[in-house]
């Protein structure tokens, strides 16, 4: 009766519309933090699984292109003096303060993601003459050379961090939470379709006979250099939308929360998790590990670093014996294999 | 007479101090069946990766199609429609059979007749290159768990899916069963009946002699030999090259 595709967008929205109208009814901030991290992680594996999963170039920056989009926000939060902001005047039309988080909010994920974006593209340039091994420490190196940038840049805080005071209310939410919470909402669902939207195009099919044989893509006529630019782009672009709203979420960043090695460890952990070849495994490994970990965060079980632990040991396990994740576990046990 | 096809003019290549290729020349013709022999480290390898743009040549001029290929990367060269297999196979393994002819197709193919294929063209022209290759009922298999044969096969498959003028068959037959032999060089016979000219880098003899129309033999980075086939194998110089004095 419907497309695939009509299919996909139905679900999607379905599911939005119930995560959000199910964390609203639940009324508790709990949840919804709760919630939101978990959509994050939506965003920064299914964002990494574009270059790493499909393409084969495993990037250990996703901390960088996150605290990116994070900064980018800080920046121009201090440069518009958007603090003190109290109504916008536009020749004659004014938005009232409850407006003007539906302004400010969506500009600042849409500038997150272009300077990540473009940050993308510059180390794509940079570095994708690295293969394998290389190529990953190369954006290890990167994150730690941004890091130590945005460390001895006052202007947005240094090594003390940047407070960004949201707007107190926003017309047609219960909080400024709610709202953010909202546009993350947003942003994962796009991630989501834009992840399997690659994978259904040409961009997709090019960046998995890059991950299979490069030599032998650029021999079958696929355009590596210009496809895993793509790639680098599109995937720093979303992990720094992601980024962009941490500021309005958390009201503070610094350098240490925003780098942090967890953001990078769990992009790479939630795809390897659920399955790399699939727009869904990001999605599963992401639900799935990010739940546990607030599950056990929240009861105060375990420390932030016995739950990175937690998900090394995890990857281990699933490298040595489900390489295909719980998709290609799945399919196994159905006695498909992996497409 | 026609035009080349092909047409490498004084083609050089070293690799440090070593001069691997010095100042080869050699045409193909549209259509042609060429044979490239030499024995080991003659260059042979060398001069496919040079043609084909994984390697970069140092001195002289290709030019391909009435277009010069120097400073190409092989994505341009397989738009410009030159194809190739490789000595070992190096299929998309983790992909199936049937993706692995649909990557040339959405590219290459794609780029040379200047529109986008739908999905049902794609499937279909894929399993019409898997059928001329006898790959057909194992579409669905991961590349990854095919056989010797089966993989040389792919690599042909996959060469042909970019709908070239020129195949370069690096050695697809090295390795395999006489019967398997036979297989594969009555499949580019059959290619070659299509209109695509193919140049066949063999070490199996009597392949090689079957098969081709003419024979350039390369030694020590040099070009020795070039004419018709039964001419070259009676070359005194040739002989002593292959078999010793």
């Amino acid at each position: 009766m419907f497309t695939s595709n009509t299919r996909f967008l139905i679900g999607l929205l379905i599911a939005g519309a119930t995560i959000f109208l199910g964390v609203k009814a639940l009324a508790e901030g709990y949840y919804l933090l709760v919630a939101y991290y978990i959509l994050q992680y939506i965003v920064l594996a299914t964002a990494w699984n574009i270059l790493g999963g499909y393409g084969g170039y495993v990037n250990f920056g996703s901390a960088c292109f996150f605290a990116v989009g994070g900064y980018t926000t800080v920046f121009f939060y201090k440069l518009l003096g958007l603090q003190a902001l109290k109504s916008l005047d536009f020749g004659g039309f004014i938005i009232t303060a409850p407006f003007i988080a539906y302004l400010i909010i969506p500009a600042s994920v849409l500038m997150g993601a272009a300077v990540s974006g473009l940050m993308g593209l510059a180390t794509g340039y940079l570095t994708l003459r690295l293969r394998g091994v290389f190529f990953a420490i190369s954006t290890l190196a990167l994150t730690v050379v941004v890091q130590t940038l945005v460390l001895n840049w006052s202007y947005v805080g240094g090594a003390r961090g940047a407070y960004v005071m949201r707007p107190p209310s926003v017309a047609g939410f219960a909080s400024t939470s709610e709202f953010v919470f909202f546009a993350m909402l947003l942003i994962a669902m796009a991630a989501l379709a834009i992840a399997r939207n690659v994978e259904h195009q040409k961009l997709g099919a090019g960046l998995e006979a890059i991950r299979d044989d490069e030599d032998s893509a650029e021999c079958s006529g696929v355009p590596t250099l210009q496809l895993k630019l793509q790639a680098t782009t599109l995937s720093g672009a979303l992990m720094g939308a992601a980024g962009a709203l941490f500021p309005y979420f958390v009201t503070f960043v610094d350098p240490v929360g925003a780098f942090n090695l967890v953001h990078t460890v769990n992009s790479i952990a939630m795809p390897l998790i659920g399955g790399m070849t699939h727009w869904s495994g990001p999605l599963i490994g992401a639900v799935l590990l990010g739940g546990v970990q607030q599950y056990f965060g929240s009861k105060n079980m375990v420390t932030p670093e016995l739950s990175l632990l937690f998900v090394g040991v995890l990857m281990m396990v699933f490298v040595a014996i489900a390489p295909n994740g719980i998709l290609g576990l799945w399919q196994r046990l159905r006695g498909k294999d992996v497409k | 007479m026609t035009s080349p096809l092909l047409r490498v003019q004084g083609m050089g290549k070293r690799f440090g101090g070593f001069v691997v290729l010095d100042g080869i020349d050699f045409e193909v013709y549209p259509g042609e069946r060429l044979g490239l022999i030499g024995p080991n480290g003659s260059g042979k390898s060398t001069t496919v990766n040079c043609l084909s743009g994984v390697l970069s040549h140092d001195t002289g001029q290709i030019s391909f199609d009435g277009q010069v290929l120097d400073g190409l990367k092989p994505h341009q060269r397989a738009y410009a429609g030159l194809a190739r297999s490789f000595q070992i196979p190096r299929p998309f393994a983790r992909l199936s059979v049937l993706k692995n002819i649909k990557v040339p197709m959405m590219f290459a193919a794609e780029k040379r007749s200047g529109r986008r294929f739908n999905e049902a063209e794609l499937e279909d022209q894929a399993h019409q290159a898997l059928a001329q290759v006898g790959l057909l009922a194992k579409a669905d298999l991961l590349a990854g768990s095919l056989t010797q044969i089966d993989l040389r096969k792919l690599e042909l498959a996959r060469a042909i899916a970019a709908q070239p003028k020129l195949l370069i068959a690096d050695e697809s037959m090295a390795g395999l069963a006489t019967s398997e032999t036979d297989e594969i060089l009555a499949l580019l016979f059959q290619l070659n009946s299509q209109g695509i000219a193919v140049i066949m880098i063999e070490h199996i003899m009597r392949a090689v002699s079957a098969f081709s129309q003419r024979l350039v033999v390369l030694a020590a980075g040099k070009k020795i030999a070039d004419g018709p086939t039964q001419e070259v194998l009676r070359d005194p110089l040739v002989e002593r090259i292959y078999l010793g004095d």
